[in-house]
């Protein structure tokens, strides 16, 4: 069992770092690639040349490239990333002040919308012969249709202004109020996990459909399991590996719509940081940003491909040492 | 102990199976043969109401005393495992691929037996050393993939098998594994029958195995039993047309050669092929490929009491004058 866990572990851990230093590479390099001179970036191409020269100099453009990187990345371990210089802000301190709002943005609609996906998809699944599960089946293809945006709006206006049970928008650390911060929580979450969950709704349905077919759901109900129970024990466990799967597929466009949520609500989180950073052309700040959001994807990734493998024990043995005796 | 009158099983409006009678005495061993797709694996399912879900069951399956056809399937799980036991065809697919083989066992315990908790461990233990595996604490703790097909049908043995049911209902057990394996297997299932006292049911396409390990052998062809009769009067004497025809398609069954050498073939092959469910003639439903039919043959032939508690279902049985 342990040593298992552990091979899972370790692989997943060494893909992760990986990752991260590839990523951080080609988010470095991108921008000097593709944009060129970053001075120019910042202050604009009609920028004079001496004011270009002298931001050259003072952010240490002039150095060789990967004396920048590696100070770029030493700068996440010591805190320094520098001044934004526009805004004249600490760029670290403002990426570590946002990234919690995110971050629970992200992790909590990656968890509800699995937990509500395997439910109602099950649910439909055991219906799928009478109107209860078409029923479910309908508002799972209406949640894929509607954008989240509209939904967030429709749902501000149906549980802050009409009904006034939560507020509209805003944000409260975890720290200071638990309970005021998952409060002002619900309606983010809600509006960024609506079409994600019912696109899962619609994957647990289809995957719990195949496996009630499959020879193991009856070699339960051979032992005394009624149908449902056997479906219910034996086959979400095996309907969670695939689900997974597409949540990983997911997580992109679950990032790229946290930033739009946390834009929607007024949450001082990494995506309001980012557009105000791309709107004043904050070049650096962009770039530490882009890879702060990276690593929360890659980070999410890995718990993923944790729990994919540890779900299902082949996944261990195909990749790793064969156990066959 | 196991009485089948009249079973239907049927898809929408589809009749996969009509059983007219078949009956399991206590510790008897019934073999079902037929080709595939003759309704033999569903009619074996049906009696443990493991049907596919879109099929209906109608008629009778009285089981000790107690009528199953009918039965919600809360109360028919109560049924299952505990006193009808069930052996797959595939052993590689009918084991959870997420759960170690123990606890898949132990589940079966919980469920049908009064132990708990390191009782219920120790039983699986004595269960696996009973169907013949090595190292019996080393497998529990595997996973499905980790073993052999033939150590994953015993796992599946010693599932069936673990709350002591009366009936074993064993559906082609042997048909997926090695040809060397096979053996063992049927050995098992032989021997676990005999020890326990436990009634089997046997399905299998393979008539050769069928007879070395039933009492009595039903034949089934397009979902319908046509003849049943002990395992040696079946082989010597086959009465029904379809029984001869398969024999001789069996040469190194007794009986087989004979027949072979009779069409003057060195095995007898049963001339065109099944027709798919639904596509059979009214009446007798070989008759397009009996070289026996009559006119007769279109209706439904009657059921006519053999030797023992055998019959034929057929107009003209072998030992009568034929049309032809």
């Amino acid at each position: 069992m342990n040593s298992r866990v552990l091979l899972v572990f370790t692989r997943e851990a060494m893909t992760l770092f990986v990752s991260a230093v590839i990523g951080s590479l080609v988010v470095f390099g991108l921008l000097r690639l593709l944009g060129g001179d970053v001075a120019l970036m910042i202050l604009g191409q009609e920028a004079a040349p001496e004011a270009a020269i002298a931001l050259r100099e003072e952010l240490g453009l002039n150095r060789p490239w990967h004396v920048q990187y590696l100070d770029w990345m030493g700068g996440f371990f010591t805190g320094n990333l520098g001044r934004s210089y526009a805004g004249g802000y600490d760029i670290f301190e403002q990426i570590s002040d946002r990234l919690g709002p995110t971050t629970l943005l992200a992790f909590g609609s990656l968890i509800v919308s699995i937990t509500i996906a395997l439910a109602i998809g099950t649910y439909s699944a055991l219906n799928a012969r009478n109107a209860r599960g078409t029923a479910v089946d309908v508002f799972a293809q209406l949640g894929i249709a509607v954008p989240s945006f509209w939904a967030g709006l429709l749902l501000v206006y149906l549980f802050a202004v009409y009904l006034g049970w939560l507020p509209a928008g805003g944000y409260v650390p975890m720290l200071e109020d638990p309970r005021a911060s998952l409060v002002s929580l619900i309606l983010p979450i809600a509006a960024l996990s609506l079409g994600s969950t019912a696109v899962k709704t619609r994957f647990v349905r289809s995957a719990m459909l195949d496996v009630m077919n499959e020879d193991y759901i009856r070699t339960a109900m051979a032992k005394g399991r009624t149908f449902n129970a056997a479906v219910l024990l034996h086959g979400l466990r095996n309907v969670a590996i695939p689900v997974l799967t597409v949540s990983t597929l997911q997580l992109g466009s679950l990032m790229a719509g946290a930033i739009v949520i946390e834009n929607v609500f007024v949450i001082p989180g990494l995506g309001r940081l980012l557009l105000v950073a791309v709107q004043g052309r904050e070049v650096l700040v962009v770039q530490s940003l882009a890879f702060v959001i990276l690593m929360i994807v890659l980070v999410m990734n890995f718990f993923m491909d944790l729990s994919y493998g540890l779900l299902d024990p082949r996944i261990a043995d195909r990749k790793g040492k064969p156990t066959h005796g | 102990m196991l009485t089948i009158r009249d079973l239907r099983v049927s898809v929408g409006p589809l009749e996969l199976v009509h059983i007219e009678r078949l009956d399991i005495a206590q510790g008897r061993r019934v073999g079902l043969v037929g080709e595939s797709g003759s309704g033999k694996s569903i009619t074996a399912m049906s009696i443990a109401g493991l049907q596919p879900r879109e099929a209906r069951l109608a008629g009778s399956v009285r089981f000790e005393d107690r009528e199953l056809v009918g039965l919600s399937d809360a109360a028919m799980a109560k049924v299952r495992g505990a006193r009808i036991g069930f052996i797959p065809q595939d052993p590689t697919r009918a084991l959870n691929p997420t759960t170690r083989v123990g606890p898949q066992v132990a589940e079966a315990l919980r469920l049908n037996t009064d132990l708990g908790g390191a009782a219920i461990r120790a039983r699986v233990l004595e269960l696996f050393a009973q169907v013949r595996l090595p190292e019996p604490e080393v497998l529990y703790q595997r996973y499905p993939h980790q073993i052999s097909g033939g150590q994953q049908q015993r796992v599946l043995i010693a599932m069936a098998i673990a709350a002591r049911p009366q009936l074993l209902i064993a559906d082609e057990p042997t048909t997926a594994l090695d040809v060397t394996v096979q053996n063992e297997i049927l050995r098992l299932i032989l021997d676990l029958s005999r020890a326990q006292r436990m009634a089997l049911l046997f399905v299998s396409h393979e008539l050769g195995v069928v007879r070395a390990v039933c009492d009595d052998i039903g034949v089934i062809y397009g979902g319908r039993m046509v003849e049943l009769a002990s395992a040696g009067a079946l082989a010597e004497t086959p009465r029904h047309r379809y029984t001869a025809a398969l024999i001789g398609a069996n040469p190194g069954l007794p009986g087989g050669d004979e027949i072979a050498a009779m069409t003057g073939r060195r095995f007898a092959v049963i001339e065109g092929s099944v027709p798919a469910a639904g596509r059979f003639p009214a009446g007798c439903r070989f008759r397009n490929r009996c070289r026996h039919a009559t006119a007769a043959c279109a209706e439904d032939p009657p059921i006519t009491p053999q030797g023992g508690n055998g019959w034929v279902k057929c107009w003209h049985p072998v030992g009568t004058e034929a049309g032809r």
